[in-house]
């Protein structure tokens, strides 16, 4: 089984909250991914009793499309933290630590990690440790030379500039998810400038490195990219650090 | 199963990060975000200090509960003021590295049902007598208090009631409705517990405007885990509080082994 399992989450009460709760139980960490579509909902008294006090901020927001992506997202971490707890979506509480993490009141353990981009909506869950998830479209561009020279470690660059030139947009983007996913995991977001550590990249994983290029030590994290064809084809990396303990074997 | 490090080795380990970020740091000018970030991890450090000393020390049930995320978030944030040394393999770089890594193991450790259940156990019987929710937030006539502290202690004290009131509502059978309430407590009672620090320490002397600024920064922090609005401008990024933890990283050339170590430090008793 791989560490990280990519579950395509369909709709409330799919074939995936199983292998959410499978995967849970086990110590992986598992990504779930799904169209706003798939997930969004008319405001109605069950919703509001779904979001709690969240509802006064969906019901602040003016863009439909936002409102759409707001509730879908609730959904999302609601029915699938469900599924991993074996408890009602409805009983659960969202809440958002001072750097922005995310948590579920009383499950801090359960760690959370959303990312959207277009109509993609991404949920990394793990019960064993810190995790982050972003996720990109690869029709984005994100060669313009002042980005990547904001971004990149030397070594990125350099790793970058070697590879033919129309391989490096996609392998530019798949950099800037990881960074991104890596921040959202320690909590801190764009706080932290990416151009501070890098990666190299290997396969499907990647090994954190500092500003000169050497691998960090000890190895504490795993990160893993996947690639998704939806609407859209997209790019979606996850960090997540190695834990010794597993609470749900317990 | 090994048993999980008490709150106070938590807290060992919290300052022990702080130190060492601060260290590795040392040599430049921190930017207006990496002095936030060491705000803030020394905020979180002071409340759960705080907690400690006046919920009963390593037995407090919320302290057991919330201590492991309050640091962990705090030690996660000072990667900010590290910056391009968080990777490297200095000795205060790898020293800030381990102290982080066994925060976040204290956090995934496999009694966190134990440690969530000993707080919805207290919740089941009525919040009275001795239990500082019992009381309000403040005993303070609310035109004495600075405006800036006497708007988040009346949000917190809304807190405070609806609590209460769920409590009161709640089903016979637990729910995870019982772990958010669980949850608010925990912060709420940290919260009475600073509050309270404040006002016995303004029996014997002035108020400093370095206490009201760590109070509202601290008691922000709690408000904003509590889904309520952080008070007017951000303490945590006036600078004040960065060079309060400068100051008290510099004063101690002694590693701190214990909390009751690093609490008297805090308090400067």
């Amino acid at each position: 089984m791989p560490a990280v399992e990519l579950v395509h989450a369909d709709g409330p009460g799919g074939a995936w909250a199983a292998a959410v709760s499978a995967a849970v139980r086990e110590g992986r960490t598992v990504v779930l991914h799904c169209l706003v579509g798939e997930w969004s909902a008319p405001d109605s008294p069950e919703l509001a009793l779904l979001l709690g006090r969240e509802h006064r901020r969906y019901a602040s927001t003016r863009h439909a499309a936002c409102r759409d992506r707001f509730v879908a997202s609730r959904r999302l971490i609601k029915y699938a933290a469900s599924a991993a707890l074996g408890v009602s979506p409805w009983t659960l509480e969202l809440a958002i630590s001072p750097g922005g993490r995310k948590y579920l009141r009383g499950c801090g353990w359960l760690g959370l990690s959303l990312s959207h981009t277009g109509n993609l909506l991404v949920l990394a869950l793990s019960a064993t440790g810190r995790v982050g998830a972003d996720s990109e479209a690869l029709s984005r561009s994100m060669c313009n030379p002042a980005l990547v020279r904001r971004v990149c470690t030397d070594a990125e660059m350099a790793a970058l500039a070697a590879l033919p030139a129309g391989e490096r947009g996609r392998a530019m983007l798949r950099l800037w998810t990881l960074k991104e996913a890596y921040t959202k995991a320690i909590g801190v977001g764009m706080r932290l400038p990416f151009r501070e550590f890098g990666f190299a990249v290997d396969g499907d994983k990647a090994v954190l490195h500092d500003t000169e290029g050497v691998p960090a030590h000890p190895v504490e994290w795993d990160f893993t990219t996947h690639w998704i064809d939806a609407d859209d084809s997209y790019v979606v990396s996850t960090a997540q650090t190695r834990s010794p303990g597993h609470p749900l074997a317990a | 199963m090994k048993a999980s490090p008490t709150p106070e080795r938590l807290l060992a380990h919290a300052d022990a990060a702080l130190r060492s970020a601060m260290a590795a740091a040392a040599d430049r000018t921190p930017p207006r975000l990496a002095k936030a970030a060491a705000g803030a991890a020394y905020l979180d450090l002071w409340v759960c200090e705080r907690l400690l000393r006046a919920d009963g020390g390593s037995r407090s049930a919320s302290a057991r509960f919330l201590v492991p995320r309050l640091l962990m978030e705090g030690v996660d944030g000072l990667t900010v003021l590290l910056g391009t040394e968080l990777h490297r393999a200095t000795r205060p770089s790898a020293e800030y590295r381990r102290r982080a890594r066994l925060l976040g193991e204290a956090m995934w450790h496999p009694d966190h049902e134990e440690r969530l259940m000993g707080v919805v156990e207290r919740l089941s019987l009525p919040l009275y007598g001795d239990d500082r929710l019992s009381r309000p937030m403040t005993s303070v006539r609310p035109a004495a208090l600075p405006t800036a502290l006497h708007r988040m202690l009346d949000d917190l004290e809304r807190e405070r009631r609806q609590l209460i009131d769920d409590c009161a509502l709640s089903e016979d059978s637990a729910t995870a409705r019982d772990w958010a309430r669980a949850d608010r407590y925990a912060l709420l009672t940290a919260a009475a517990a600073c509050v309270d620090d404040w006002e016995r320490r303004k029996g014997y002397r002035q108020h400093r405007f370095a206490d009201l600024t760590r109070l509202v920064g601290a008691l922000s922090r709690l408000a904003v885990r509590l889904d309520r609005e952080p008070a007017g401008p951000d303490a945590e990024l006036s600078g004040a509080l960065f060079d309060e933890a400068d100051l008290y990283c510099r004063t101690s050339s002694v590693v701190v082994r214990t909390a009751r170590s690093a609490a008297r430090q805090l308090v400067g008793v």
